[in-house]
């Protein structure tokens, strides 16, 4: 989808509305499949969000401060013997954007926080 | 894991690797163990709901084709953001050209991975690794295309190899191949060109 300047596009809105009702349900942080469920869950549609779509808009979403991330311990992961998750969190700015429509008034910010671990 | 579903995993994963080929490390690290994650997590729900293989591995292939647009265009805006970037002022009918070029190589990737799902519909192999076949050689048309002013050599490289792998796989339209492979080689050649190669710009 053409994205309309300076506007959130439906799935990025999706993604931000799914994250704090999980986030309202005791699940502060998501992961990319368990987002992508519960969007579809959301527009009630036959499949989950296509993999390029889904990580390309967390990751515009980060990029534009509305998303933090942060790796897994790898520990954790080794442990219940499966790959490592990338949590999600909706920021203050991404629920100030979400509020006022999805209208983007805020300059981007730079990717990662200090000392976020990388896979 | 049936093998339908290893199929459509490993495609999915071949397709990562593919198009995070030349990026940094962390932004390849990344999107690999993102992916990586979510086919696991994808597979150990619908063990759970005990789905059946052939919807799995059909739901697994239809998130890759769906999402390899967005695949692209992410990697050229990672690639614009975190590489060295070779400063080629492009004309508007090259660009045309560049889109239109990445088309054409996308189009066999899509094909294959029709011609995938078509077969583990049908319980079949033999399609299903030809398709296979189909989707690698196109991938890498596409990732030597992207890469064709950053990495020109390793660029061409991969644009002929997909070009001869294709041929090969196609052989009863060679009439047509020949003169597109050889259009897409020379695309690279001289998009490489512009970027000063083989005057140094050219590393692998």
């Amino acid at each position: 989808m053409r994205r309309k300047e300076g506007a959130l596009v439906p799935l990025e809105v999706s993604i931000l509305e799914a994250g704090i009702d999980l986030r309202l349900r005791g699940l502060p942080a998501f992961h990319g499949f368990l987002i992508a469920k519960e969007v579809k869950q959301r527009q009630d549609a036959r499949l989950l969000t296509a993999h390029g779509t889904l990580y390309k808009a967390l990751d515009r979403l980060q990029r534009s401060g509305f998303l933090e991330s942060e790796w897994e311990d790898p520990l954790v992961a080794a442990d219940e013997g499966r790959p490592r998750r990338r949590f999600y969190r909706v920021t203050a700015v991404g629920e100030a954007a979400l509020a006022r429509g999805g209208i983007i008034t805020t300059q981007p910010v730079p990717q990662h926080r200090p000392g976020l671990a990388t896979p | 894991m049936s093998r339908i579903v290893s199929l459509a995993t490993g495609l999915t994963r071949a397709w990562t690797a593919t198009y995070t080929t030349g990026l940094p490390g962390e932004a390849k690290a990344s999107r690999r163990t993102e992916i990586e994650c979510d086919l696991w997590e994808q597979r150990n729900a619908a063990a759970r709901a005990c789905e059946p293989s052939y919807a799995v591995a059909a739901h697994i292939l239809a998130r890759l084709i769906l999402g390899m647009p967005s695949d692209m265009s992410w990697r050229a805006h990672s690639a614009a953001r975190h590489e060295r970037r070779v400063q080629v002022k492009e004309s508007r009918s090259g660009r045309t050209l560049f889109v239109l070029a990445l088309a054409i190589a996308a189009l066999p990737v899509l094909m294959g991975a029709g011609t995938i799902a078509g077969d583990i519909t049908n319980d079949g192999g033999a399609g299903a690794l030809w398709g296979l076949a189909v989707v690698i050689a196109g991938s890498a048309i596409v990732a030597g295309l992207l890469m064709s002013q950053r990495k020109p050599v390793l660029g061409l490289r991969l644009v002929a190899v997909g070009v001869v792998v294709i041929s090969a796989l196609w052989f009863w339209v060679l009439f047509i191949m020949i003169p597109i492979g050889v259009a897409l080689i020379a695309f690279a050649y001289f998009r490489g060109g512009r970027a000063g190669w083989p005057r140094g710009a050219g590393t692998v």
